[in-house]
């Protein structure tokens, strides 16, 4: 008997092969059960962090309607509401104003700023100005 | 050649979209079509251990879950990716049982008694099962992936992050020691001489 004699041929393996793949293992009901429950969690952990539809498969990821507070409203609460927020604009304006337009209309921006936000904002009963205290250093 | 079902890419990565968007029936669709497959693969590449190929597979589609918002339909098919994952943590799984690293597991000199006891139960699939045991991981997954699961040479080669070559290298000696594993069983594995 020649070496070649002892070898397995290629065309028995593959038929050991077709005979492997007829033989499917059954996935248990058990199993498929814990596959989706991971996918339910990973879902339901996703929905804490961002907005999750579930619409029966129409869902699509970025529709409108958030369920959360979007960044605006997230932004305004942090200033302080609308309160605040009208008193943030007031005082950017009011930096504008100093930056562009004569020094002597500073009083009336700081008046402008007060009366929005509700508090006592004046520049000093001196009547001393920003350049007044720029300048002294 | 499919290498899953009919099933289609675009279908696979729309179910994605769609459990990524909150429908939980998508997720159904998806575990059906994919996992009993993972876990068939899963199986033959743990040599038959069905609790730890559970594991794995589970450990396989949860990281589909996860991995879902950020998925891009068209740059891989859904069935590749999951056998490149499953591949990944059985390879894992095989390095923690032996303790060595892949690259030091001994070429197979002689049959495995499993092979012998498998065939004494009349099993040729458990004895062919027993063989692939006894090859290096890679080889294994190569063939497994070939001769089971039925993928094209690319896709095994992107299943497993080699080239087309290295898929072709290792079939080739992932045959040639199944072979010599079997030769010596060939009557009792219904091989004529």
């Amino acid at each position: 008997m020649t070496k070649g004699d002892d070898m397995m041929k290629d065309d028995d393996l593959d038929a050991l092969f077709a005979v492997a793949r007829r033989e499917k293992p059954v996935a248990d009901a058990a199993f498929l059960a814990r596959v989706l429950g991971d996918a339910g969690a990973v879902a339901a952990e996703r929905s804490e962090g961002a907005a999750v539809y579930t619409d029966g498969g129409a869902a699509q990821r970025g529709a409108p309607g958030p369920v959360g507070p979007g960044p605006w409203r997230l932004l305004g609460e942090i200033l302080g509401g609308w309160r605040g927020g009208m008193a943030l604009t007031a005082s950017a304006l009011a930096g504008v104003w100093i930056g562009l337009a004569d020094p002597a209309g500073l009083d009336t921006v700081a008046g402008l700023v007060g009366s929005l936000s509700g508090e006592a904002v004046g520049s000093g009963a001196s009547g001393d100005t920003f350049y007044d205290l720029l300048l002294e250093g | 050649m499919m290498a899953l079902d009919d099933r289609t890419a675009r279908s696979d990565a729309q179910l994605l979209a769609a459990y990524a968007g909150g429908d939980q029936s998508a997720a159904r669709e998806l575990t059906a079509a994919h996992a009993p497959r993972v876990l068939a693969m899963a199986r033959r590449l743990l040599g038959g251990d069905m609790a730890e190929a559970e594991d794995v597979a589970q450990e396989a589609m949860l990281r589909l879950w996860k991995f879902a918002p950020d998925w891009r339909a068209g740059e891989a098919r859904i069935s590749t990716w999951l056998y490149r994952v499953t591949a990944n943590l059985c390879t894992d799984r095989l390095r923690r049982r032996r303790g060595v690293a892949l690259d030091e597991a001994p070429e197979p000199e002689d049959p495995a008694p499993a092979v012998i006891e498998a065939l004494e139960r009349g099993d040729r699939v458990r004895a062919l099962e027993a063989a692939l045991a006894q090859l290096p991981d890679r080889q294994r997954a190569a063939v497994v992936l070939r001769h089971l699961e039925e993928l094209s040479n690319p896709e095994i080669a992107e299943a497993l992050e080699v080239t087309v070559e290295a898929v072709e290298s290792l079939l080739s000696r992932g045959r040639r020691a199944l072979k010599a594993l079997l030769a010596p069983h060939r009557d009792d594995l219904g091989v004529r001489r």
